[in-house]
């Protein structure tokens, strides 16, 4: 009930900040854009639409949460608004989850936006509905939330700014991290390896929920593939939520 | 017999604020502040316990140390109203936060309803409010009130809109309701920042400097609310450095200095009761008649054609006054002077600064004991 109320108000939050509705509106513009370009794309407009649809998903809903997210818990602690709240009989966990699925709730929205305005270009271009690409954008979405609960770990501890770059940080690594297990396989000493290797299990794999590439040639995404890519943003994300209420509940508000 | 006698109301202007401000609580007379009617302290619930509270903040490059709170013992009884007062940068905040479980102790234990303030069960009971609030500035009033609400616990709507709407009532705000936060002047957020510290009708009430940067209006305003807040039953546990509002207020004071609890207890066992000296302000006085009372009075000087004369005791008052009288003299004013809080607060402040800059610094226990041993040693030679 009182994690709901601080949700709520989160996602009360973001729905008034400007920063969201700029950044609906400009990949609405995008998305419409590439219709009105298709003519150059010699019969393979609806592939670019696809392509720059779900990449304009993952990368505004990115910008959301560096813009949005990195100051989520930090922003309270510097307004002193962290007082009131945690003044009342709530727990630290409480206040960490309730941020988070404020969060969620926000982008949950974005992508749905973004998601319907896609559909609705496909099916203008007689090309939908298209199902795959509402699996591609779930797994999108997924990716998002473990990078909220990124945003929200480092928000716990440091200032909005730092925040901002770390999380921008672990998606860029996050989508590379599969690489550090080939790298791993090459390097001589065992103990770079074992360094490539535990930086691989600890950095998300992101690239684990980017289907783009199977959905704009046509294909559709295997079952097994959604459920492993669901199971394993879930679990990171949980992982990543109770390292920050351990964090947060340590935390003294001077 | 004395046509121009003018008792002057006790010590400053403030006493007269205090009749106003009982006045303006519905017309019911509360008890003195130096002589609350209080029961026993045996038979009365502690509220609020602090034992040996100790606060150490560690600076994060320099991994210098620094006392906030050292060694703070701390009562608060059900249904009183206790004032913490002390100078700037003296440990309030820091002590209050550690209550409210916001900073956690470096040692000593806390208990606020009989539970400590890890658990958030401690706080359903609390409301609070922090020195300078700020809120959610995108939020209307009603909204954050009902936030507000809920995060204490209430759960069934009519139960959130009924507090709500008396929260409001209570602090004055009910045409802001629908008013976002971001248009509120300093007072009125200050008012709202009462509101939600009453919302879940709490039974402890804290408030973190609630008079500081109030216009007069305000001030009042506020001192009644504290009032209102006690007759409700409510124990409201308050830190300010403005004396004048904690003599008004408190049935208890605590004074804290440089992180130590130097003094607390009731205001009239803290400040000495007794009349320390009468002064009597006269015209027209009879040489005769001065020289007859120059072995009662202390001081004697003039002041334009008026004579103030100093007695050291009340008991030669009424001799003073009564041949002042027969002997013709006008009689224009008579002030018992007493002593303070004031007096006592700054002679407090200044004897413990005094005593820690002769050698008690704010170091560490042991850390400091050789720099001591040292300079003691160093001194002797």
């Amino acid at each position: 009930m009182k994690v709901l109320a601080i949700a709520r108000n989160t996602f009360r939050e973001a729905l008034r900040d400007k920063a969201l509705y700029v950044i609906v509106v400009f990949s609405l513009v995008l998305l419409v854009s590439t219709r009105i370009l298709s003519p150059l794309a010699l019969g393979e407009g609806v592939k670019i639409t696809k392509d720059v649809g779900l990449s304009a998903l993952s990368f505004f809903g990115i910008l959301a949460i560096i813009v949005m997210g990195a100051g989520l818990v930090h922003k309270e602690i510097d307004r002193k608004t962290i007082l009131v709240i945690l003044s009342k009989p709530v727990a630290r966990h409480e206040f960490i989850l309730g941020k988070f699925l404020g969060m969620a709730d926000a982008l949950a929205a974005l992508v749905v936006v973004m998601l319907v305005t896609l559909e609705v270009v496909l099916l203008l271009s007689g090309r939908g509905p298209d199902l795959p690409v509402l699996k591609a954008g779930f797994l999108t979405f997924v990716e998002l939330l473990v990078m909220t609960s990124i945003a929200v770990l480092f928000s716990s501890f440091s200032s909005t700014g730092m925040s901002a770059v770390f999380t921008f940080a672990f998606y860029v690594v996050g989508h590379f991290s599969s690489d550090m297990l080939v790298f791993a396989a090459r390097l001589q000493s065992s103990f770079a390896r074992q360094v490539c290797q535990f930086l691989y299990y600890v950095m998300p794999d992101l690239e684990l929920f980017n289907a783009r590439a199977i959905v704009v040639h046509g294909g559709d995404i295997p079952d097994e593939r959604m459920l492993a890519a669901t199971a394993y943003g879930l679990l990171y994300t949980m992982g990543v939520l109770v390292l920050s209420a351990v964090i947060f509940s340590r935390k003294d508000f001077k | 017999m004395l046509p121009h006698l003018t008792v002057r109301k006790e010590v400053l202007g403030h006493r007269v604020a205090a009749a106003e401000t009982r006045e303006a609580s519905a017309g019911t007379l509360l008890p003195d502040a130096a002589e609350p009617v209080r029961e026993p302290q045996a038979e009365r619930r502690v509220v609020v316990r602090a034992v040996n509270l100790g606060k150490v903040f560690t600076s994060s490059f320099t991994a210098r140390k620094k006392w906030a709170v050292r060694g703070l013992n701390l009562e608060v009884f059900e249904k009183e109203v206790f004032g913490f007062l002390g100078p700037n940068g003296a440990g309030k905040t820091t002590t209050i936060k550690l209550l409210l479980g916001l900073l956690r102790p470096t040692y000593g234990s806390i208990e606020i309803f009989g539970t400590g303030p890890a658990s958030p069960a401690s706080r359903a009971q609390v409301g609070f409010l922090p020195e300078n609030p700020s809120f959610y500035d995108y939020l209307k009033l009603g909204e954050f009130l009902r936030l507000c609400a809920s995060l204490s616990g209430l759960r069934r709507r009519r139960e959130v809109e009924r507090r709500v709407a008396e929260s409001l009532f209570v602090s004055g705000l009910i045409d802001h309701e629908d008013v976002q936060m971001r248009k509120f002047s300093k007072g009125m957020l200050q008012r709202a920042g009462l509101a939600q510290a009453l919302v879940n009708n709490p039974r402890l009430l804290i408030l973190d400097e609630p008079m500081s940067g109030l216009d007069p209006i305000g001030r009042k305003e506020f001192r009644d609310s504290i009032v209102r807040a006690r007759e409700n039953g409510m124990t409201v546990f308050f830190s300010s450095h403005i004396i004048a509002d904690v003599e008004l207020l408190c049935d208890r004071v605590g004074i804290i200095n440089n992180g130590v609890l130097e003094k607390s207890g009731p205001i009239g066992e803290l400040v000495q009761q007794e009349v320390r000296s009468v002064e009597i302000v006269a015209r027209d006085v009879a040489e005769q008649a001065a020289v007859q009372l120059e072995p009662f009075v202390e001081e004697r000087r003039t002041v334009g054609d008026a004579v103030v004369l100093r007695l050291r005791d009340e008991l030669a008052t009424t001799l003073v006054l009564g041949t002042l009288a027969s002997s013709g003299a006008r009689i224009l004013s008579v002030t018992p002077h007493k002593e303070t809080l004031e007096s006592v607060f700054v002679r407090q402040v200044t004897r413990s600064s005094l005593s820690r800059a002769s050698g008690a610094d704010g170091t560490l226990p042991g850390e400091g004991r050789k720099k001591r041993v040292f300079r003691r040693e160093w001194s002797r030679l």
